[in-house]
Protein backbone atom coordinates (compact mmCIF):
# COMPACT_ATOMS: atom_id res chain seq x y z
CA UNK A 1 0.00 0.00 0.00
CA UNK A 2 1.06 3.72 -1.10
CA UNK A 3 1.56 6.31 1.88
CA UNK A 4 -0.89 8.17 2.23
CA UNK A 5 1.28 11.12 2.49
CA UNK A 6 3.37 10.65 -0.27
CA UNK A 7 2.78 11.92 -3.53
CA UNK A 8 1.71 9.78 -6.22
CA UNK A 9 1.31 10.70 -9.92
CA UNK A 10 -1.65 8.88 -12.14
CA UNK A 11 0.03 10.99 -15.64
CA UNK A 12 0.83 14.16 -16.29
CA UNK A 13 -0.95 17.31 -18.18
CA UNK A 14 2.25 19.22 -19.84
CA UNK A 15 3.77 19.72 -16.03
CA UNK A 16 0.49 19.44 -14.01
CA UNK A 17 0.96 15.45 -12.51
CA UNK A 18 -1.98 14.81 -12.13
CA UNK A 19 -2.56 12.46 -8.96
CA UNK A 20 -5.29 9.52 -8.47
CA UNK A 21 -7.55 11.73 -5.88
CA UNK A 22 -7.63 14.43 -8.78
CA UNK A 23 -8.95 12.09 -11.57
CA UNK A 24 -11.55 10.71 -8.76
CA UNK A 25 -12.95 13.82 -7.62
CA UNK A 26 -13.16 14.55 -11.48
CA UNK A 27 -15.03 11.17 -12.04
CA UNK A 28 -16.72 12.41 -8.79
CA UNK A 29 -17.96 15.79 -10.20
CA UNK A 30 -18.54 14.12 -13.65
CA UNK A 31 -21.14 11.50 -11.87
CA UNK A 32 -22.66 14.46 -10.07
CA UNK A 33 -23.35 16.69 -12.55
CA UNK A 34 -24.68 13.93 -15.11
CA UNK A 35 -27.03 13.06 -12.67
CA UNK A 36 -28.45 16.48 -11.71
CA UNK A 37 -28.21 17.18 -15.36
CA UNK A 38 -30.06 13.91 -16.80
CA UNK A 39 -32.85 14.35 -13.58
CA UNK A 40 -33.27 17.61 -13.93
CA UNK A 41 -33.00 18.99 -17.68
CA UNK A 42 -36.61 19.05 -17.96
CA UNK A 43 -37.72 19.32 -14.39
CA UNK A 44 -41.54 19.79 -13.64
CA UNK A 45 -43.11 19.98 -10.82
CA UNK A 46 -44.72 16.24 -11.51
CA UNK A 47 -40.75 14.88 -11.61
CA UNK A 48 -40.03 11.49 -11.68
CA UNK A 49 -38.79 9.69 -8.75
CA UNK A 50 -35.06 10.73 -9.36
CA UNK A 51 -35.96 14.13 -9.56
CA UNK A 52 -38.01 13.60 -6.68
CA UNK A 53 -34.84 12.41 -4.68
CA UNK A 54 -32.90 15.14 -5.79
CA UNK A 55 -35.05 17.46 -4.44
CA UNK A 56 -35.60 15.68 -1.29
CA UNK A 57 -31.42 15.51 -0.42
CA UNK A 58 -31.55 19.34 -1.49
CA UNK A 59 -34.22 20.27 1.26
CA UNK A 60 -33.38 18.32 3.33
CA UNK A 61 -29.50 19.58 3.26
CA UNK A 62 -31.68 23.36 3.20
CA UNK A 63 -33.43 22.46 6.27
CA UNK A 64 -30.35 21.87 7.66
CA UNK A 65 -28.51 24.91 6.60
CA UNK A 66 -32.07 26.80 7.72
CA UNK A 67 -31.73 25.20 11.26
CA UNK A 68 -28.57 26.33 11.87
CA UNK A 69 -28.24 29.74 10.33
CA UNK A 70 -31.56 30.80 10.81
CA UNK A 71 -32.04 32.52 7.73
CA UNK A 72 -32.58 31.43 3.87
CA UNK A 73 -30.01 29.19 2.94
CA UNK A 74 -30.21 29.98 -0.70
CA UNK A 75 -26.82 31.93 -0.65
CA UNK A 76 -24.91 28.56 1.62
CA UNK A 77 -26.57 26.03 -0.38
CA UNK A 78 -24.12 25.35 -2.89
CA UNK A 79 -20.94 25.49 -1.36
CA UNK A 80 -22.16 23.78 2.10
CA UNK A 81 -24.91 21.37 -0.12
CA UNK A 82 -21.69 20.73 -2.83
CA UNK A 83 -19.29 19.88 -0.30
CA UNK A 84 -22.05 17.56 2.04
CA UNK A 85 -22.39 15.68 -1.91
CA UNK A 86 -19.18 15.79 -2.67
CA UNK A 87 -18.23 14.14 0.55
CA UNK A 88 -20.22 11.95 0.90
CA UNK A 89 -19.97 10.73 -2.63
CA UNK A 90 -16.06 10.64 -2.22
CA UNK A 91 -15.93 8.57 1.25
CA UNK A 92 -17.96 6.10 -0.65
CA UNK A 93 -16.11 5.70 -3.78
CA UNK A 94 -13.97 2.91 -1.72
CA UNK A 95 -16.93 0.58 -2.48
CA UNK A 96 -16.17 0.54 -5.62
CA UNK A 97 -13.01 -2.15 -6.65
CA UNK A 98 -9.86 -0.27 -7.59
CA UNK A 99 -10.80 2.80 -6.43
CA UNK A 100 -9.86 5.11 -3.25
CA UNK A 101 -11.71 8.15 -1.71
CA UNK A 102 -10.19 11.49 -2.30
CA UNK A 103 -10.43 12.14 1.00
CA UNK A 104 -7.78 9.84 2.37
CA UNK A 105 -5.40 11.84 0.49
CA UNK A 106 -4.28 14.89 2.23
CA UNK A 107 -4.33 16.97 -0.25
CA UNK A 108 -8.36 16.85 -0.40
CA UNK A 109 -9.30 17.57 3.13
CA UNK A 110 -6.79 20.53 3.36
CA UNK A 111 -7.77 21.79 -0.01
CA UNK A 112 -11.80 21.84 1.30
CA UNK A 113 -10.53 23.09 4.74
CA UNK A 114 -8.99 26.29 3.03
CA UNK A 115 -12.15 27.01 1.00
CA UNK A 116 -13.76 26.47 4.13
CA UNK A 117 -11.49 28.47 5.78
CA UNK A 118 -11.77 31.04 2.60
CA UNK A 119 -15.73 30.89 2.86
CA UNK A 120 -16.06 31.34 6.77
CA UNK A 121 -14.56 34.68 6.56
CA UNK A 122 -16.33 35.84 3.12
CA UNK A 123 -19.52 35.20 4.36
CA UNK A 124 -18.81 36.84 7.68
CA UNK A 125 -17.49 39.95 5.89
CA UNK A 126 -20.00 39.75 3.52
CA UNK A 127 -22.99 39.86 6.26
CA UNK A 128 -21.59 42.09 8.68
CA UNK A 129 -19.31 44.03 7.10
CA UNK A 130 -15.39 44.66 7.65
CA UNK A 131 -15.86 46.27 10.89
CA UNK A 132 -18.92 44.42 12.26
CA UNK A 133 -16.81 41.48 11.21
CA UNK A 134 -13.01 42.24 13.03
CA UNK A 135 -14.98 43.34 15.67
CA UNK A 136 -16.22 40.11 16.57
CA UNK A 137 -12.77 38.67 17.08
CA UNK A 138 -12.47 41.04 19.52
CA UNK A 139 -15.32 39.91 21.99
CA UNK A 140 -15.91 38.73 24.77
CA UNK A 141 -12.42 40.22 25.30
CA UNK A 142 -10.05 41.94 22.90
CA UNK A 143 -6.96 39.87 25.53
CA UNK A 144 -8.38 37.23 24.00
CA UNK A 145 -7.31 37.98 20.28
CA UNK A 146 -4.42 35.89 20.05
CA UNK A 147 -6.67 32.57 20.87
CA UNK A 148 -9.51 33.39 19.02
CA UNK A 149 -7.87 34.04 15.79
CA UNK A 150 -5.75 30.26 16.68
CA UNK A 151 -9.22 29.01 17.46
CA UNK A 152 -9.97 30.07 13.57
CA UNK A 153 -6.52 28.32 12.02
CA UNK A 154 -7.22 25.08 14.62
CA UNK A 155 -10.23 24.57 14.12
CA UNK A 156 -9.86 24.15 10.29
CA UNK A 157 -7.34 22.36 11.25
CA UNK A 158 -9.01 19.78 13.29
CA UNK A 159 -11.41 19.41 10.56
CA UNK A 160 -9.22 18.49 8.05
CA UNK A 161 -7.34 16.60 10.09
CA UNK A 162 -10.80 14.63 11.55
CA UNK A 163 -12.02 13.96 7.95
CA UNK A 164 -8.47 12.66 6.56
CA UNK A 165 -7.61 10.88 10.06
CA UNK A 166 -10.86 8.78 9.92
CA UNK A 167 -10.82 8.07 6.07
CA UNK A 168 -6.75 7.36 5.96
CA UNK A 169 -7.06 5.09 8.61
CA UNK A 170 -10.23 3.35 7.66
CA UNK A 171 -8.28 2.79 4.40
CA UNK A 172 -5.19 1.27 6.71
CA UNK A 173 -7.06 -0.95 8.57
CA UNK A 174 -8.57 -2.65 5.57
CA UNK A 175 -5.83 -3.10 4.20
CA UNK A 176 -4.20 -3.97 6.57
CA UNK A 177 -6.99 -6.45 7.28
CA UNK A 178 -7.11 -7.82 3.65
CA UNK A 179 -2.96 -8.61 4.36
CA UNK A 180 -3.66 -10.38 7.02
CA UNK A 181 -6.72 -11.93 6.49
CA UNK A 182 -7.67 -12.41 2.84
CA UNK A 183 -10.72 -11.07 1.39
CA UNK A 184 -13.50 -12.16 3.40
CA UNK A 185 -13.44 -10.45 6.96
CA UNK A 186 -12.55 -6.59 5.91
CA UNK A 187 -16.47 -7.00 4.35
CA UNK A 188 -17.99 -5.49 7.37
CA UNK A 189 -15.51 -3.27 8.07
CA UNK A 190 -15.86 -1.79 4.10
CA UNK A 191 -19.44 -1.46 5.62
CA UNK A 192 -18.27 -0.10 8.63
CA UNK A 193 -16.69 2.10 6.42
CA UNK A 194 -19.39 3.69 4.44
CA UNK A 195 -21.17 4.40 7.37
CA UNK A 196 -18.13 6.34 8.90
CA UNK A 197 -17.71 8.19 5.33
CA UNK A 198 -21.56 9.43 5.63
CA UNK A 199 -20.96 10.71 9.39
CA UNK A 200 -17.76 12.23 8.16
CA UNK A 201 -19.45 13.94 5.16
CA UNK A 202 -21.82 15.38 7.94
CA UNK A 203 -20.14 16.37 10.60
CA UNK A 204 -17.81 18.06 8.31
CA UNK A 205 -20.28 20.28 6.35
CA UNK A 206 -22.35 20.88 9.81
CA UNK A 207 -19.60 22.07 11.74
CA UNK A 208 -19.01 24.25 8.31
CA UNK A 209 -21.87 25.30 8.88
CA UNK A 210 -21.73 26.00 12.24
CA UNK A 211 -18.64 28.06 11.85
CA UNK A 212 -19.88 30.08 8.94
CA UNK A 213 -23.08 30.79 11.42
CA UNK A 214 -20.69 31.88 13.91
CA UNK A 215 -19.21 34.16 11.17
CA UNK A 216 -21.98 36.15 9.88
CA UNK A 217 -23.80 35.92 13.56
CA UNK A 218 -26.42 33.35 13.58
CA UNK A 219 -24.51 31.12 15.81
CA UNK A 220 -22.35 31.44 19.27
CA UNK A 221 -18.53 31.24 18.43
CA UNK B 1 4.97 13.55 4.79
CA UNK B 2 4.63 15.65 1.83
CA UNK B 3 2.04 17.77 0.11
CA UNK B 4 1.34 17.64 -3.52
CA UNK B 5 0.52 21.44 -4.34
CA UNK B 6 -0.46 20.49 -7.63
CA UNK B 7 -2.93 17.99 -6.06
CA UNK B 8 -3.81 20.35 -3.23
CA UNK B 9 -4.66 22.97 -5.99
CA UNK B 10 -6.45 21.00 -8.30
CA UNK B 11 -9.02 19.67 -5.30
CA UNK B 12 -9.42 23.18 -4.51
CA UNK B 13 -10.31 23.92 -8.38
CA UNK B 14 -12.45 21.37 -8.89
CA UNK B 15 -14.59 21.72 -5.60
CA UNK B 16 -15.41 25.64 -6.55
CA UNK B 17 -15.88 24.08 -10.18
CA UNK B 18 -18.07 21.12 -8.75
CA UNK B 19 -19.70 24.25 -7.19
CA UNK B 20 -20.56 26.11 -9.91
CA UNK B 21 -21.62 22.54 -11.48
CA UNK B 22 -23.91 21.89 -9.14
CA UNK B 23 -25.30 24.79 -8.64
CA UNK B 24 -26.27 24.98 -12.42
CA UNK B 25 -27.52 21.71 -12.83
CA UNK B 26 -28.95 20.51 -9.31
CA UNK B 27 -29.41 23.45 -7.13
CA UNK B 28 -30.97 26.23 -9.89
CA UNK B 29 -33.43 23.57 -11.12
CA UNK B 30 -34.77 21.87 -7.76
CA UNK B 31 -35.43 25.78 -6.62
CA UNK B 32 -36.88 26.08 -9.41
CA UNK B 33 -39.24 23.46 -9.56
CA UNK B 34 -39.90 23.74 -5.50
CA UNK B 35 -40.61 27.54 -6.84
CA UNK B 36 -43.06 26.76 -9.61
CA UNK B 37 -44.62 23.86 -7.43
CA UNK B 38 -44.69 26.49 -4.61
CA UNK B 39 -46.43 29.03 -6.82
CA UNK B 40 -48.95 26.29 -8.33
CA UNK B 41 -50.15 25.29 -4.68
CA UNK B 42 -50.59 28.99 -3.79
CA UNK B 43 -52.37 29.11 -7.11
CA UNK B 44 -54.39 26.20 -6.34
CA UNK B 45 -55.13 27.62 -3.09
CA UNK B 46 -56.03 30.77 -4.47
CA UNK B 47 -58.19 28.54 -7.00
CA UNK B 48 -59.60 26.55 -4.34
CA UNK B 49 -60.24 30.05 -2.17
CA UNK B 50 -61.76 31.47 -4.84
CA UNK B 51 -64.12 28.40 -6.01
CA UNK B 52 -64.76 28.38 -2.16
CA UNK B 53 -65.81 32.13 -2.08
CA UNK B 54 -68.02 31.08 -5.32
CA UNK B 55 -69.69 28.46 -3.42
CA UNK B 56 -69.91 30.48 -0.42
CA UNK B 57 -71.58 33.27 -2.45
CA UNK B 58 -73.73 30.26 -4.63
CA UNK B 59 -74.76 28.88 -1.06
CA UNK B 60 -75.85 32.33 -0.22
CA UNK B 61 -77.95 33.52 -3.21
CA UNK B 62 -79.83 30.06 -2.67
CA UNK B 63 -80.14 30.86 0.53
CA UNK B 64 -81.73 33.96 -0.44
CA UNK B 65 -83.66 32.12 -2.95
CA UNK B 66 -85.04 29.88 -0.17
CA UNK B 67 -86.21 32.50 1.71
CA UNK B 68 -87.60 34.07 -1.30
CA UNK B 69 -89.35 30.81 -2.20
CA UNK B 70 -90.59 30.50 1.28
CA UNK B 71 -92.09 34.31 1.61
CA UNK B 72 -93.65 33.65 -1.24
CA UNK B 73 -94.89 30.11 -0.42
CA UNK B 74 -95.84 31.83 2.61
CA UNK B 75 -97.93 34.76 0.56
CA UNK B 76 -99.62 32.06 -1.48
CA UNK B 77 -100.44 30.26 1.73
CA UNK B 78 -101.87 33.44 2.65
CA UNK B 79 -103.53 34.48 -0.06
CA UNK B 80 -105.11 30.93 -0.71
CA UNK B 81 -106.42 30.99 2.75
CA UNK B 82 -107.78 34.46 2.72
CA UNK B 83 -109.27 33.48 0.18
CA UNK B 84 -110.98 30.58 1.76
CA UNK B 85 -111.55 31.87 4.14
CA UNK B 86 -113.42 34.75 1.76
CA UNK B 87 -115.35 31.82 -0.50
CA UNK B 88 -116.42 30.33 3.28
CA UNK B 89 -118.02 33.11 4.52
CA UNK B 90 -119.51 33.61 1.04
CA UNK B 91 -120.80 30.28 0.87
CA UNK B 92 -121.39 30.64 4.57
CA UNK B 93 -123.49 33.79 4.04
CA UNK B 94 -125.57 31.77 0.67
CA UNK B 95 -126.07 28.68 2.39
CA UNK B 96 -127.49 31.44 5.54
CA UNK B 97 -129.20 33.34 2.95
CA UNK B 98 -130.86 29.94 1.25
CA UNK B 99 -131.58 28.68 4.81
CA UNK B 100 -133.44 31.48 5.46
CA UNK B 101 -135.38 31.82 1.98
CA UNK B 102 -135.99 27.58 3.18
CA UNK B 103 -137.06 28.50 6.43
CA UNK B 104 -138.99 31.66 5.17
CA UNK B 105 -140.42 29.25 2.66
CA UNK B 106 -141.43 26.68 5.13
CA UNK B 107 -142.67 29.23 7.46
CA UNK B 108 -145.03 30.64 4.78
CA UNK B 109 -146.35 26.67 3.73
CA UNK B 110 -146.69 25.75 7.36
CA UNK B 111 -148.18 29.61 8.01
CA UNK B 112 -150.24 28.78 4.47
CA UNK B 113 -151.41 25.13 5.68
CA UNK B 114 -151.88 26.09 8.66
CA UNK B 115 -154.29 28.74 7.43
CA UNK B 116 -155.97 26.11 5.04
CA UNK B 117 -156.09 23.38 8.23
CA UNK B 118 -157.60 26.48 9.60
CA UNK B 119 -160.36 27.34 6.77
CA UNK B 120 -160.80 23.82 6.48
CA UNK B 121 -161.83 23.07 10.59
CA UNK B 122 -163.58 26.35 10.19
CA UNK B 123 -165.50 25.38 7.29
CA UNK B 124 -165.84 22.03 8.53
CA UNK B 125 -167.22 23.79 12.18
CA UNK B 126 -169.31 26.00 10.02
CA UNK B 127 -170.76 23.33 8.12
CA UNK B 128 -171.57 21.59 11.23
CA UNK B 129 -172.49 24.41 13.01
CA UNK B 130 -175.08 25.08 10.07
CA UNK B 131 -175.73 21.79 9.55
CA UNK B 132 -177.21 21.17 13.05
CA UNK B 133 -178.48 24.92 12.65
CA UNK B 134 -180.56 23.84 9.49
CA UNK B 135 -181.78 20.81 11.34
CA UNK B 136 -182.73 22.49 14.35
CA UNK B 137 -184.29 25.55 12.52
CA UNK B 138 -185.93 22.77 10.18
CA UNK B 139 -187.60 21.16 13.02
CA UNK B 140 -188.64 24.17 14.56
CA UNK B 141 -189.79 25.97 11.42
CA UNK B 142 -192.85 23.17 11.48
CA UNK B 143 -193.65 24.47 13.90
CA UNK B 144 -193.93 28.21 14.12
CA UNK B 145 -196.53 29.76 12.05
CA UNK B 146 -194.70 31.34 8.39
CA UNK B 147 -197.05 34.11 9.62
CA UNK B 148 -194.76 35.51 12.27
CA UNK B 149 -192.01 35.81 9.60
CA UNK B 150 -194.81 38.97 8.30
CA UNK B 151 -193.01 41.63 10.30
CA UNK B 152 -189.85 40.78 10.19
CA UNK B 153 -190.26 41.02 6.23
CA UNK B 154 -191.99 44.22 6.32
CA UNK B 155 -189.45 45.64 8.55
CA UNK B 156 -186.57 44.55 6.07
CA UNK B 157 -188.76 46.07 3.16
CA UNK B 158 -189.64 49.44 5.01
CA UNK B 159 -185.71 49.82 6.17
CA UNK B 160 -184.86 49.70 2.28
CA UNK B 161 -183.39 53.32 1.09
CA UNK B 162 -186.02 55.30 -0.80
CA UNK B 163 -184.43 54.44 -4.34
CA UNK B 164 -184.87 51.19 -3.75
CA UNK B 165 -188.67 51.01 -2.83
CA UNK B 166 -188.76 53.66 -5.29
CA UNK B 167 -187.45 51.30 -7.97
CA UNK B 168 -189.70 48.42 -6.44
CA UNK B 169 -192.78 50.22 -6.68
CA UNK B 170 -191.62 51.39 -10.29
CA UNK B 171 -191.65 47.30 -11.65
CA UNK B 172 -194.54 47.07 -9.15
CA UNK B 173 -196.13 49.42 -11.49
CA UNK B 174 -196.13 47.29 -14.20
CA UNK B 175 -199.28 45.76 -15.83
CA UNK B 176 -199.52 42.14 -14.46
CA UNK B 177 -196.95 42.21 -11.79
CA UNK B 178 -196.59 40.06 -9.25
CA UNK B 179 -194.70 40.13 -6.40
CA UNK B 180 -193.94 36.51 -4.80
CA UNK B 181 -193.63 35.42 -1.37
CA UNK B 182 -191.25 32.21 -0.76
CA UNK B 183 -191.88 29.96 2.78
CA UNK B 184 -190.82 27.25 3.78
CA UNK B 185 -194.24 25.78 4.24
CA UNK B 186 -197.24 26.71 2.84
CA UNK B 187 -199.16 30.02 4.09
CA UNK B 188 -202.40 29.49 5.29
CA UNK B 189 -205.17 31.15 3.02
CA UNK B 190 -206.04 33.27 5.43
CA UNK B 191 -202.41 34.54 6.08
CA UNK B 192 -201.80 35.00 2.11
CA UNK B 193 -204.73 38.11 2.72
CA UNK B 194 -202.58 39.52 5.38
CA UNK B 195 -199.57 39.47 3.89
CA UNK B 196 -200.75 41.31 0.65
CA UNK B 197 -202.40 43.69 2.89
CA UNK B 198 -198.70 44.22 4.79
CA UNK B 199 -196.80 44.12 1.80
CA UNK B 200 -198.78 45.51 -0.88
CA UNK B 201 -198.42 48.98 0.40
CA UNK B 202 -194.78 48.75 1.12
CA UNK B 203 -194.50 48.18 -2.78
CA UNK B 204 -196.40 50.78 -3.97
CA UNK B 205 -200.24 49.36 -3.78
CA UNK B 206 -200.17 48.41 -7.29
CA UNK B 207 -199.70 44.99 -8.87
CA UNK B 208 -200.93 41.39 -6.76
CA UNK B 209 -199.13 38.95 -4.50
CA UNK B 210 -198.47 35.84 -5.41
CA UNK B 211 -196.75 32.76 -2.89
CA UNK B 212 -194.66 29.77 -3.40
CA UNK B 213 -193.00 26.98 -1.05
CA UNK B 214 -189.27 26.46 -1.11
CA UNK B 215 -188.59 23.59 2.06
CA UNK B 216 -184.45 24.80 1.14
CA UNK B 217 -185.88 27.78 2.92
CA UNK B 218 -186.01 26.34 6.42
CA UNK B 219 -187.92 29.65 7.85
CA UNK B 220 -188.77 32.89 7.12
CA UNK B 221 -189.59 34.30 4.24
CA UNK B 222 -188.37 36.05 0.67
CA UNK B 223 -189.92 38.59 -1.52
CA UNK B 224 -189.37 38.28 -4.89
CA UNK B 225 -189.96 41.50 -7.32
CA UNK B 226 -189.22 41.66 -10.76
CA UNK B 227 -185.15 41.18 -10.89
CA UNK B 228 -185.04 41.25 -7.11
CA UNK B 229 -184.90 39.46 -4.13
CA UNK B 230 -185.86 40.71 -0.59
CA UNK B 231 -184.85 37.93 1.33
CA UNK B 232 -185.53 37.14 5.27
CA UNK B 233 -184.84 33.12 5.16
CA UNK B 234 -183.19 31.49 7.74
CA UNK B 235 -182.02 29.28 4.68
CA UNK B 236 -179.67 32.64 3.84
CA UNK B 237 -178.77 33.59 7.32
CA UNK B 238 -177.27 30.57 8.30
CA UNK B 239 -175.52 31.14 4.71
CA UNK B 240 -174.54 33.98 5.64
CA UNK B 241 -173.24 32.91 8.92
CA UNK B 242 -171.65 30.10 7.89
CA UNK B 243 -169.84 32.82 5.53
CA UNK B 244 -169.16 34.71 8.54
CA UNK B 245 -167.61 31.70 10.46
CA UNK B 246 -165.52 31.04 8.33
CA UNK B 247 -163.82 33.92 7.03
CA UNK B 248 -164.68 34.98 3.98
CA UNK B 249 -167.49 37.40 5.19
CA UNK B 250 -168.39 39.08 8.52
CA UNK B 251 -171.72 38.50 9.32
Amino acid sequence: MESPFGAQVLFRVGPVPISPAVATTWGIMALLTLVSWLALRRATPDGGPVQTALEIVVETIEDQIRAILQRDPGRYLPLLGTLFLFLVTANLVPALPGLRAPTSRIETPVALGLIVFLSIHWFGLRETGVAGYLGHFLRPNPLLLPLTLLSEITRILSLMVRLFGNMMSHELILAILVYLAGFVLPVPFMVLGLLIGVIQAYIFTILATVYIGAAVGAVDS
Amino acid sequence: MTIDWWTLGLQAVNFAILVWLLRRFLYAPVRRVIAARKREVEAAQEAAAAACATAEEEARRLREARAALEAERQGVLDQAAAEAAETAKAALAEARAAAAVQVEKAQAAIAAERQAALEAAQGDLAALATGLAGRILQDTAATIAPGLFLDGLADTLARQPEAERARLAADMAAPGAVATVVTASPLPPEDRAAWSARLLPLLGGQGSLGFEVDPDLLGGAELRVAHSQLKFGWADRLAAAKRAMVGNERA
